[in-house]
């Protein structure tokens, strides 16, 4: 038990260490457009179809709240997905069937098809997000702004996860994750 | 104390209540109606009765008209009766005369005789008869100095080149318009007939002129000059009298400067109908007009949801006549970021460009909304304002096309009389009803036919 | 605290093997000297013993030595440092074919005295040799003790004698010896012995410090003497170890009565008698395998030695018995002490044989270009690979001759202590009603033809299946899986002086506990 616990503490470091910044992105988002900010702007020139919201003769400060809430609520669920990714992931791999030496590095398979699934759910959320009918801000996001968005998504979110992963697995376990083994084997790890 | 209490709530309720009723609802965005007129058919509809002016082609070639052909049918001798008769029902009073080089006055009594080949034997010299022409310029100056009156042409409507070129078609042009711009109509009313004469005037290739005598049909023409109800009115007494069951051989066109019946929304004549039936089905569907007379429909769609408004052609375009050939649509859109009606403060015009396209087939106009801009392009969560104004922008041609297989140009007749055709065509008709339509073209003016709105929100 | 035991005779002998792997599982003292005692030198479970005893003497001082492997101070295994002499075992009546007769010199012997001998003992008692042991005649062991116990030359007997001048010196010293009440050197052995050591302590006037303790074993086996080849022979009859007990008992109860000689006495025995198959006269053909009670026999030493054991003035006697079932439990193991629990030690080390013999032990085998297959897996990297490094070189040394020597001994020794547990648990109930399933070991071992030496054949290697039957090892206990082993020894803490493999062995051993 006081194994588990420390890979849950251990986890939340590693989530935190890139975690932070979507934590504070989400907060931002949440607090809504404000005036004549940069990231207004940024929102406008990257993510948005510029034209269509011009030509609709609606001031992009009005319809960018409801871009800034699908924004806030997206990376809150993928945050929330990474966290509890990684903690499953961090948990259950005390419980891996790894008995004995050399049986670690076949149970990459695991962790290959766990982060796959992991991914496909963090596709799934930013789809969901982004096109399907949910949030009518959706309807504001160009092609090219989806797919910053997800780009962006799929890369920090695996990272947060992986980072997570990477300090919370079950040190017997390091090696069936991607560069585990790498990790510095001392008592503080 | 529990009567003060319920008493003082219902006050609070009350003037809630009051305070959101009063609270501006801005449902539909500032806008300025290009109301259109009354009645676009400005025609005075006079119950009184007017002059007939009735002319007879008298020229030689008329002849072949009044003699049978054996196996052909020949109704002119029985529409000149009907119009004897209709001219009598319509107008108080009727003048007859006859026209080929000069128009001359007839007498009530003569006008019988012409029915008979005798009426159109030439007295005067050979060389005056062989010129025989049918100065049908000059029967337009009498209608352009009696606008009021009817008048009632009956001729075989073959007219040389030089008549319609120069100085010449500018007899038969500045009438015209100036018979199409005080409202008035012409209507060509076409008869396939037996024929059984000589056709003259034939224009070779080589600059002579040739006639023909085996022609055993050839149609002749009732061109009617007045006002709308009176050219109807003869029309559907010759169809109703011999084309009842088979108008093969008959052709109508009418040409008027005002080919446009009425504008729907004057007398509230669009309706939820003229949207499809899917439409009234949506959420929050709703159809109403303001200020009495803009229709909107306001409903709650998604990106799906299809908006095609369609007018009847009957409804618009008067009957008979050469339609529209052009109609284009005005289009302005506002938007909002509130859905509720309560909530909308102001509206933003928006710049969307154009949106829809506008058909017109046999039995309808269609306006398919949102063909150039999808409303899959459009946001969920905010509010369109659309507005759309028909108009018609040129009259149309179909009189051309309703005449074209009758009609012979000159650079063709030599060869097709070489062919020796049994039914004769008539010289330049096409070029005649070609310049009609340009005449009346040039008097149209661009008008408005119909403006609604739609009012919607996309859910999904 | 210096502690000595001294085991006589093929039982003493057989009850050090229990108590050398108890020894192992940390269930000692800090220091043991270990001897032996046997007239029979090739007696099979003597060199067994001594075998024993040379294996967990030089993993020990393999695995301790601060600048090699160490194990450190704090870890049990392998806690007892236990010396011997260079050849552990004494011999009352050295020479290739000693007899009696010669021993007492009879025919040079006054006729008198010649004549007190023939009363006392039958010419072919006189006359046999006695290479192999005193052939369960007491009273023929009993003079060739006695007349050689009192060389102070003697490599055996200094130790004692250095044991009690310790005792003078200040230092608290104990000595515990064992043997069976009936049979041959043990019987005669046991009063004599402790006699002789009593007297050395009241001549060198030591009086204080100095404890005395005994383990004496009643008939716990027996076994069927064939009857061709036997016409002429002496060998012990097992139908005359009742009588002979009955008489030794009695001997007993009246020393204990007029004399205080030991301090703690335990005595134990079996009922029913376990049925050993096979009888052998002696030498290295007498291997009987190890039996339960002479656990019992080794706890009470382990208890004997214990701080926590207060030896009082008066002379104390304890006995101990199995439950009244058939079935022998875990319950019936005793603890050595309140903070020395038997079960949770003998446990410990099974599971660590388990695991080292047939999981981390054949990994850590071989060749560096072998065992690198698992330098990137955390419990190596923490465990092996730094504590073996060698910074001059830059090469990680595990598969060096001298670690190979070491991983290769502790795997012996773990087939050893696996072997020990699974023939104790089959001999001792094999053709009875009783009952012993203190471990389950049907998948790891199988018992061997009758003919044959080894009772027991351990599997040299395991499958998945069966490796995985693991957390079914041990009975009466909550499970514990090579899962739970391998989580553990990723995450036990290195002690602070643990050094080389000691470090991986320590925490293996702590791994294993439940």
């Amino acid at each position: 038990m006081n194994h588990i616990i420390r890979s849950i503490i251990l986890t939340l470091i590693g989530l935190l260490l890139l975690g932070w910044i979507s934590f504070w992105f989400s907060a931002l988002n949440a607090l809504g457009p404000d005036g004549e900010s940069d990231l207004l702007q940024w929102y406008f020139d990257n993510l948005v179809q510029s034209e269509e919201i011009t030509s609709s003769g609606m001031p992009w400060e009005d319809l960018a709240v409801s871009l800034y809430n699908l924004l806030a609520q997206m990376t809150t669920a993928l945050l929330s997905t990474a966290v509890v990714a990684a903690l499953i992931w961090s948990i259950g791999s005390h419980f891996l069937n790894i008995n004995a030496p050399g049986k670690a590095k076949f149970y990459f398979i695991y962790w290959i098809i766990f982060t796959g699934i992991f991914m496909g759910i963090v596709f799934g959320l930013v789809f969901w997000f982004t096109k399907s009918s949910t949030f009518n801000a959706a309807d504001y996001l160009s092609d090219g702004g989806v797919f910053l968005i997800s780009a962006i998504s799929v890369i920090y979110y695996f990272l947060v996860y992986y980072l997570g992963i990477l300090l919370g697995t079950a040190r017997f376990a390091r090696s069936s994750i991607l560069f585990g083994n790498k990790l510095p084997a001392n008592n503080l790890l | 104390m529990l009567k003060k209490i319920l008493a003082q709530i219902s006050i609070i309720l009350i003037i809630f209540s009051f305070n959101s009723i009063l609270a501006a609802e801005k449902c539909s965005p500032d806008l300025e109606m290009n109301k259109g007129n009354t009645s676009l058919n400005s025609e005075i509809d006079s119950s009184e009765k007017g002059e007939i002016f009735v002319f007879f082609d008298q020229s030689t070639t008329m002849k072949g008209f009044t003699v049978d052909q054996p196996g052909q049918e020949n109704l002119y001798v029985n529409i000149v009766d009907d119009i004897q008769q209709i001219a009598e029902n319509i107008g108080s009073d009727i003048i007859y005369q006859n026209f080929g080089n000069e128009i001359n006055p007839m007498q009530d009594r003569d006008v019988a005789k012409v029915k008979t080949p005798k009426f159109y034997d030439c007295s005067g010299s050979s060389v005056a008869c062989n010129n025989q022409s049918s100065t049908i310029q000059e029967i337009f100056k009498i209608a352009e100095e009696l606008p009021e009156a009817t008048h009632i042409v009956v001729t075989h409507l073959s007219l040389q080149d030089r008549q319609l070129v120069g100085s010449e078609s500018k007899q038969i042009r500045n009438p015209l318009t100036s018979i199409l711009k005080k409202g008035k109509s012409i209507g060509i009313i076409g008869v396939m007939n037996s024929y059984n004469g000589t056709i003259d005037s034939i224009p070779q290739k080589n600059g002579e002129y040739i006639k023909y005598l085996d022609a055993e049909s050839r149609p002749f023409y009732i061109l009617v000059i007045g006002n709308q109800k009176n050219i109807n009115r003869i029309k559907a007494d010759i169809v109703e009298n011999h084309f009842s069951s088979n108008q093969e051989n008959f052709k109508y066109a009418l040409i008027t400067s005002s080919p446009i019946l009425q504008n729907l929304n004057v007398n509230k004549l669009i309706e939820e109908t003229n949207m499809p039936a899917k439409l009234s089905r949506e959420d929050e569907f709703n159809f109403s007009y303001i200020d009495d007379y803009l229709p909107i429909y306001r409903f709650t769609g998604d990106k799906n949801t299809e908006l095609k408004f369609k007018i009847n052609n009957d409804d618009i375009i008067v009957k008979g006549s050469t339609g529209v050939s052009n109609f284009s649509i005005t289009e302005k859109v506002w938007t909002t970021n509130k859905i509720k009606c309560k909530d909308i403060k102001s509206w933003n015009e928006a710049n969307f460009g154009e949106l829809s396209t506008i058909t017109q087939n046999k039995d309808e106009l269609v306006i398919d909304l949102f063909t150039k801009k999808p409303l899959k392009k459009l946001f969920r969560g905010i509010r369109y304002f659309y507005k759309v104004d028909v108009y018609a922008e040129k009259p149309g041609d179909s009189s051309e096309k309703e005449f074209s297989n009758w009609s012979v140009n000159s650079s063709e007749i030599d060869d097709f009389t070489q062919t020796n055709p049994v039914t004769f065509k008539t010289l330049n008709l096409e070029k005649f009803v070609s310049i009609l339509n340009a005449v009346s073209g040039d008097t149209f003016k661009k008008t408005l036919i119909a403006s609604f709105a739609v009012n919607f929100n996309l859910e999904k | 605290m210096k502690n000595y035991i001294i085991g006589i005779g093929g039982t003493g002998a057989k009850c050090l093997e229990h108590l050398l792997h108890c020894c192992t599982a940390g269930l000692g003292p800090n220091n043991l000297w270990a001897g032996l005692v046997d007239q029979d030198e090739a007696n099979g479970n003597v060199s067994k013993t001594k075998i024993l005893l040379n294996k967990y003497m030089n993993l020990r001082s393999n695995l301790r030595n601060e600048s090699g492997n160490d194990l450190a101070k704090k870890s049990n295994l392998f806690k007892t440092q236990i010396t011997a002499n260079a050849d552990s075992v004494w011999l009352p009546m050295k020479g290739a074919n000693p007899t009696l007769e010669e021993l007492i010199n009879y025919n040079l012997l006054k006729p008198e005295v010649k004549g007190l001998m023939d009363c006392l003992y039958d010419p072919d008692e006189l006359k046999q040799n006695l290479s192999e042991g005193f052939r369960a005649r007491p009273n023929i062991g009993a003079a060739a003790i006695l007349s050689t116990t009192a060389n102070e030359d003697d490599i055996f007997w200094s130790q004692i004698y250095k044991a009690i001048d310790a005792a003078r010196g200040g230092e608290e010293v104990r000595v515990f010896i064992i043997s069976s009440i009936f049979g041959g050197t043990g019987a005669s052995g046991f009063p004599n012995i402790a006699r002789r050591i009593r007297q050395i302590q009241k001549d060198k006037n030591v009086s204080s410090n100095f404890h005395l303790g005994g383990a004496l074993m009643l008939p716990y086996f027996n076994y069927e003497v064939p009857e061709e080849n036997m016409e002429g022979e002496l060998y012990a009859k097992p139908e005359e170890f009742l009588d002979q007990t009955k008489g030794a008992l009695q001997y007993y109860s009246k020393l204990f009565e007029y004399e205080k000689i030991f301090d703690q006495v335990y005595v134990t025995g079996w009922d029913p008698l376990t049925k050993l198959p096979n009888f052998k006269m002696g030498g290295n053909l007498q291997n009987n395998p190890p039996l339960f009670p002479e656990l019992y026999a080794a706890l009470g030493a382990l208890k004997f030695f214990s701080e926590d054991n207060k030896i009082g003035e008066a002379q104390e006697i304890f006995h101990i018995g199995k439950n009244e079932s058939n079935d022998i439990l875990w319950s019936d193991i005793p603890n050595v002490s309140s903070n020395l629990n038997s079960k949770n030690s003998l446990t410990k080390l099974i599971r660590f044989s388990f695991t080292y013999n047939w999981m981390y032990g054949p990994a850590l085998a071989g060749s560096w270009s072998k065992i690198k297959k698992y330098q990137n897996e955390n419990w190596f990297k923490r465990l092996i690979y730094k504590e073996t490094y060698n910074n001059d070189t830059n090469a990680c040394e595990v598969g060096h001759e001298r670690n190979q020597e070491v991983i290769s001994a502790m795997q012996e020794y773990c087939q050893d202590v696996l072997t020990w547990m699974t023939d104790m648990q089959y001999s001792t109930v094999v053709n009875t009603d009783q009952k012993m399933d203190l471990i389950v070991s049907d998948f790891f071992s199988e018992p061997t033809k009758d003919d044959s030496p080894e009772r027991i054949k351990i599997k040299e290697k395991l499958n998945e299946t069966e490796k995985n039957q693991f957390n079914t090892l041990i009975n009466d206990n909550k499970n514990l899986k090579l899962l739970n082993i391998m989580s553990n020894i990723s995450y036990k803490k290195i002690e602070k002086d643990q050094k080389g493999l000691g470090v991986f062995m320590d925490i293996l051993f702590r791994s294993c506990e439940q």
